[in-house]
Order: C-alpha cells, then sequence, then structure tokens
C-alpha cells in the first residue's frame, strides 16, 4: 500500500473517492448501494425515458396497427400498459387516466392470426390507408399523454439507456435485499457471540459475556462481524461485552454513584460544573439531548456518577460525548459500567484521559504517522500543525466531533473490540481520507478547519483507509500492545 | 457569505502567491486564556470570521484561527490566534503555546465569578511560563455582554485587577459582536505600534453597534432594575 498515493499533492485530488482495495470491494458495493436505488427508482425522468420508447415507437407506427400482427400488437399492448403503470407510480398521469387506459387495454381485440406472421413484419410495413374507425388500441393510444414526434435513434439510445438504469436499480435493490438477510445474520452471529439476546444489558449481568469473556476479543469472526458494521439491535450488548468489565464494577456501584452523582448535582458542586456547561455542546444536532426532558437528565446524571466513582480527574471535557454515544445504545447500569471501564479500564485511553497527550504517546503516532503518510506529514510540519491540534480532540471524543456520529459509531465498533491501539490507526486512516483535501490547503487555518470540523466521509471509505495503515509492532507497544496483527478490516 | 468571502481570501494569501509579501506581513500570535463556556471560542469565531454558532463546540485541547487585517498607514498584520481550551490550565502542553505569544487575553464570563477568580491562576501561568522574560501585551476581557442583567463581575473589581496588572481592559459580547473586531484591531495596532485613532476604531464597530440598539429594545429583562448600568455601559459605546 504506497502511502505517496494518498498524499500526493502535486495532483490534484481525485473526484471521487481513492478506489478501494480489491479485496474491500465486495464489502464496499452492497453498503453503498441503498441511496442509488431509491432515487431512481422514484426518479419520474428514468421510468418516462422508457416510457418514451414504448409510446414513440407506438406513434410511428400508429397508422400502420391494423396491419401489424397480432403477436407484435399484443407485444405493445403489454408494454404500454407497464409503461402507463410506471407513468402513474411516478406521477406522471392520474389514477383515473389510468384507469381510462386499463379500460381501454381490456376491451382490445388482437385481429385474427394470420396464417404464418413472417419475422421481418416487426419492421413496419408502409403504411395502409388510414382505418375508418380507431381501433381500440389507437383510442388507447390517444389517452396517454401528448405524444411526441416519431423518435430518432439516439432517442431509442437513450430510452434503452433509460431502461438499462432500471434494471440497474432492480438489481441493486435485490442487492440491497441480500445485505439485509446478511445483517440479519450477522445479528444473530453477535447474538451467538454474546451469548443470551440482550444478556450484556440485563441488571445484575456487568460481566463480559460469551466469546468477550476473560480477556477473549472474540477471533476473526467477531473482527469481521466489527469491520461490516454492528447491527443497531445488539450494538449495546455487543459494546458493552467487548468493553468489558475489567474494573468489576457492580449493580451496587452504580446505584450508589448515581446517588452521590445526584446529590452532587442538586448541592451544585464545583466538581460538576463543568458537566452543565457542556450539555448543550454535546451533540447540539441531537435535541433529544438538549430539550431538558428525559434523555439530557441521563447524560448529566450519568456524567456525574462517573464524577463521584472517579473523583480524579473528575469530569473531563469530551466525556460527555463518550457518554452520550453509550447512552444511544446502553442504559442504567450497563451504560455506567461501560463509561467507566471505557475511561479507567487498562484496554483504552492507556495513559490516562486528559487535555493533553500522554508521555510517549506523542512520539509513537509521529513515528507511525511518517511511516504511512510521510509527504502529509512533512507538509503538516511545514505549515506548523501541531498534532495538538487534533489529535487530543479525536483521541477524547473518540471521532465523534470530526466524523458524523454514523461514522464515528463504525470507528468505535472496532475500536472497542481492539484497544487504545485502533485509535492511532484509524487517526492515521482519517488523515489518509483527507490528505488529498488537506494538501490542497496553504495555510495553518484552513487545515486546522478541516481537521477539527471534518468534511462528510462515507464510513466504507474510511474503513477502507484505516485498514491501509500499518502499525509497527513497536509503536504499538509503546501505545500499550496491539501490532500490526490486529487489525479490523474488511474481508 | 461572510465565510465564503473570507476563505477566497485566505485562498489568495497562499504563501506561493504572496511569497514576498509575506515576509513583509507581520504576524502576532494571540492566545485567549480562561476557564470553559467563557466563550473563547465565540470570540476567536466572531473575530475571524465574524459568526456566532448558538450551539457552539467545546475546545478539547486546542484550537486555531487566522486573520489579516489591516490597520491605519496600509499596515497589514495577521493575527495568529490561539484558542485553548478552558481544561487545559494543568496540562504540560500549554506553556509550548503561551510561550512565544505576543498577546495574552485573559477571558472571563461577567455572568460568573469563578470565571473570573480562577483568572489569577491563569495569570501566574502566563507568569510561569515566561519565566524572567518581558511579560507579553495582557488584556483582561469580559465577555457576554448582552447578558449584561445577569452581570456579577463587579466593574471596580475588574478594574483593580487590570490595573494590578497593568492589563488593558475590554468588555465585548461575541454574540452580538459588539466590541469585538475593536479589541482585536486595538491589540493589533498595540503591538504593531500604530495609533489607532478613535474615528478609525469605531468604523469597524459600526454595524454592530446597531444590532446592540435593537436587542435592548426587545430585551424585557433589561428594564428589570438594571437600566442604569446597561445605560452607563452604552456611554462607552462608539455611537452615543
Amino acid at each position: 500500500m504506497s502511502s505517496a498515493e494518498a498524499v500526493d499533492f502535486t495532483q490534484p485530488p481525485p473526484a471521487s473517492p481513492p478506489p478501494l482495495r480489491s479485496s474491500s470491494a465486495s464489502f464496499h458495493t452492497p453498503l453503498s448501494s441503498p441511496s442509488l436505488a431509491e432515487p431512481s427508482l422514484a426518479e419520474p425522468s428514468s421510468s418516462l425515458a422508457s416510457l418514451s420508447l414504448a409510446s414513440l415507437s407506438l406513434a410511428s407506427r400508429k397508422s400502420s396497427l391494423a396491419a401489424l400482427p397480432p403477436p407484435s400488437a399484443l407485444h405493445l399492448r403489454s408494454r404500454a400498459l407497464s409503461d402507463a403503470q410506471q407513468m402513474l407510480a411516478s406521477g406522471a398521469i392520474t389514477q383515473p387516466q389510468y384507469d381510462n387506459i386499463l379500460a381501454s387495454a381490456a376491451s382490445f381485440e388482437p385481429p385474427k392470426p394470420p396464417p404464418a406472421p413472417p419475422p421481418a413484419a416487426q419492421t413496419p410495413s408502409p403504411p395502409p390507408p388510414p382505418p375508418p374507425k380507431p381501433t381500440p388500441l389507437q383510442s388507447l393510444l390517444s389517452l396517454l399523454p401528448s405524444l411526441p414526434p416519431p423518435p430518432s435513434s439516439s432517442e431509442l439510445a437513450r430510452a434503452e439507456a433509460g431502461r438499462a438504469r432500471l434494471r440497474e436499480s432492480r438489481r441493486k435493490s435485490r442487492l440491497d435485499k441480500a445485505r439485509d438477510r446478511e445483517r440479519g445474520s450477522d445479528r444473530a452471529s453477535w447474538e451467538r457471540l454474546l451469548g443470551a439476546p440482550g444478556a450484556a444489558g440485563a441488571p445484575g449481568a456487568l460481566g463480559a459475556p460469551g466469546a468477550f469473556g476473560d480477556g477473549r476479543r472474540g477471533g476473526r469472526e467477531a473482527r469481521d462481524l466489527c469491520a461490516r458494521g454492528i447491527p443497531p439491535k445488539v450494538r449495546g450488548g455487543a459494546w458493552a461485552a467487548m468493553i468489558g468489565n475489567g474494573l468489576g464494577v457492580t449493580n451496587r456501584d452504580f446505584e450508589k454513584h448515581e446517588r452521590r452523582g445526584r446529590e452532587m448535582l442538586a448541592g451544585r458542586d464545583p466538581a460538576v460544573a463543568d458537566i452543565e456547561a457542556d450539555l448543550p455542546r454535546t451533540f447540539p444536532y441531537l435535541t433529544f439531548f438538549h430539550d431538558g426532558g428525559e434523555w439530557e437528565g441521563r447524560l448529566r446524571l450519568l456524567l456525574a456518577a462517573h464524577v463521584s466513582y472517579r473523583p480524579e480527574p473528575g469530569y473531563v471535557q469530551g466525556m460527555s460525548f463518550l457518554a452520550a454515544t453509550l447512552l444511544l445504545s446502553l442504559e442504567g447500569a450497563a451504560a455506567f459500567a461501560a463509561l467507566a471501564n471505557l475511561l479507567g479500564g487498562e484496554r483504552y485511553y492507556k495513559g490516562g484521559y486528559a487535555p493533553q497527550l500522554p508521555g510517549r504517546y506523542g512520539d509513537a503516532f509521529e513515528e507511525a504517522f511518517g511511516a504511512n503518510l510521510p509527504l502529509l506529514q512533512r507538509h503538516f510540519e511545514a505549515h506548523g500543525v501541531s498534532r495538538d491540534l487534533y489529535l487530543v480532540d479525536w483521541r477524547l471524543s473518540l471521532f465523534c466531533r470530526a466524523l458524523q456520529l454514523d461514522v464515528a459509531v463504525r470507528v468505535w465498533d472496532c475500536y472497542l473490540r481492539e484497544g487504545e491501539v485502533y485509535f492511532v490507526r484509524a487517526s492515521l486512516g482519517l488523515l489518509r481520507t483527507l490528505a488529498p483535501r488537506l494538501g490542497q490547503q496553504d495555510d495553518l487555518g484552513g487545515i486546522v478547519k478541516l481537521l477539527r470540523e471534518g468534511v462528510r466521509i462515507e464510513a466504507d471509505e474510511l474503513l477502507a483507509n484505516i485498514s491501509a495503515i500499518s502499525i509497527s509492532g513497536r509503536v504499538g507497544g509503546a501505545l500499550g500492545g496491539g501490532g500490526e496483527r490486529s487489525g479490523c478490516r474488511p474481508s | 457569505m461572510a465565510e465564503a468571502k473570507n476563505e477566497a481570501k485566505m485562498g489568495e494569501e497562499s504563501p506561493e502567491s504572496s511569497d514576498s509579501e509575506a515576509e513583509n506581513i507581520k504576524q502576532f500570535k494571540v492566545i485567549l486564556l480562561g476557564n470553559g463556556a467563557t466563550g473563547k471560542t465565540s470570540l476567536a469565531q466572531r473575530f475571524a470570521n465574524d459568526q456566532f454558532a448558538q450551539s457552539y463546540k467545546q475546545t478539547i485541547g486546542l484550537d486555531f484561527f487566522m486573520k489579516r487585517i489591516t490597520l491605519p498607514g496600509d499596515v497589514e498584520v495577521a493575527l495568529q490566534i490561539w484558542d485553548i481550551g478552558g481544561q487545559s490550565i494543568g496540562g504540560k502542553m500549554i506553556n509550548n503555546y503561551i510561550y512565544g505569544a505576543h498577546a495574552c487575553i485573559m477571558c472571563y464570563d461577567i455572568t460568573n465569578v469563578d470565571s473570573f477568580m480562577d483568572l489569577e491562576d491563569w495569570y501566574r501561568l502566563v507568569k510561569k511560563s515566561f519565566k524572567d522574560e518581558k511579560l507579553p501585551m495582557c488584556v483582561l476581557l469580559g465577555n457576554k455582554t448582552d447578558l449584561n442583567h445577569m452581570k456579577v463581575v463587579k466593574d471596580t473589581v475588574a478594574h483593580r485587577f487590570a490595573s494590578e496588572n497593568s492589563m488593558h481592559e475590554h468588555a465585548v459580547s461575541a454574540k452580538t459582536g459588539d466590541k469585538v473586531q475593536t479589541t482585536f484591531y486595538q491589540v493589533a495596532a498595540t503591538l504593531s505600534g500604530v495609533l489607532m485613532p478613535k474615528a478609525e476604531m469605531d468604523s469597524h464597530e459600526t454595524v454592530v453597534t446597531a444590532q446592540i440598539t435593537g436587542y435592548e429594545q426587545h430585551d424585557s429583562e433589561v428594564e428589570g432594575g438594571q437600566v442604569p448600568e446597561y445605560t452607563h455601559k452604552r456611554q462607552s459605546c462608539v455611537l452615543s
């Protein structure tokens, strides 16, 4: 995997995302399809395009219809009907109009079959004199909205292209269904890995159940499942299981600290003052966290309970994002145990959760940066982009601020399985994804803006870039284990 | 709109296009210090992009803004605004960012006493970072003057702190934009030794002040016995 390719600043960045590795292509395609399938089905223009083929070719033969052999006429009728159906679906004609068409079509009687219809009859013969009385098919045609002039070959080609698009979108929607079935089977796999469904969230079961007990990581199967994205229905349980409960948090702890947290909030304890300041700034766009209702209360209480559980360092900015993200999948004691273990356990945030990077962290990061993205690293050095300007933010909020939430949780899925080293891998993967855009920025302000405010990135593109990052065993060791062999990558 | 314009301007200023020019432009490092939620990021955003986001972000770690301005006499300067997270006070990295600053803007929230009291600690941090060297220009900045009816930090107390530490003093509102441009222009002028005539300073303020007038009229709470102080404040306002 050439890192130079990712940060080639001499070339303008590609308009489309960088090509995925072939191994991940099959992973990528089905996931990207839903947005493509929906609009083209609903889009009037594409169905109109294919309609126009049928109706246009009908129009050109209007006068010769009587002379056509029945198979062809019947064929045209069924095609006109299917096109009318599409027009109805797309809103191009109204229901009564469609009913009229149906009625006319029903009254259509094919002419008596001639003894032997030659295949050459497919091409229209010279038009005979117009029949005195319109045939039912002709009256059917007259009901269709104003027919355009006879088609040229390019129009026919366009219409054929429209039909091809329709076929493609139908194929995609079949793939979508296949993907849904796969997601369903992912869910079943998760339920098997985690033991009984919902066990992780059940009270009294704060341990690490199933395949993630005793520090196990669920093997290759779990790795692939995480890379595909954990289905939302099992995400809470999977997260809780992967985070584990190395601290041995019990239900009793939860009740005690929740009570103390409540008291601190009521007494306006300075230790919880920053929580109040940060609540309105945590996922501002998720309004249910800010309407003074149940969810805001849950978030406030979870953070206060954690301050009570770990008075040192207390509330650190960034925690509110982690707590809120956990609350979207977990609740009560399970959310509390997950937050406590995420922030204070062995696997994550080695070296502490603080507004600066711990001791060797920065050096390890720079070493991995230089090994994977040397040009971008030089670009950063040339413009004075210090890692303090982005890495601290990314680390403490676990990408919840730089990435869209739906993309960030995909990173979480892998991070929670892999541990701290995955954060460095993911950070470099994100830099790799942004590299073409970063390369265009020529001042510190522009680079920092891009790094902190982020851009819309597709989860699959990001994950493919993350899997292209290699972390040496030495760097992995400095970050607390988990070097090259791990790696949540799409299979 | 304003943002797009700003970005376009930044594009023009790329080192390649103006390498020779860039050497003539003085760059000043200005750091914003103070507790969380005092509005440091909002101030920087207001100054650099002339925008205010109600749902602003807390600064985790460090943030950076840059703006080029023209002072009287066609003196062009660039201000690098380093926005330091309110919780960074205990961290080690912070010394790197304080050190070498040309100006330190010490921010507090006029509706929050703690944010003012804690400036002592922030100031101590500045002094520690500079050790025996000459301290940078220091500015005491009270933010959120749009919430003047909730003001709890007394002017006299702020004046005393400012004069004891020979700081410049300003009161601004990042939300309405009141005095924000003036403050940063003043800082830039002082740093580059340019005399800032009052009329020149006011020219940066006109639009914003008009907004304040509207705000005052529509704020029912101002009438709750707080009017005198607010009126008093307005006397120092550029339009009155």
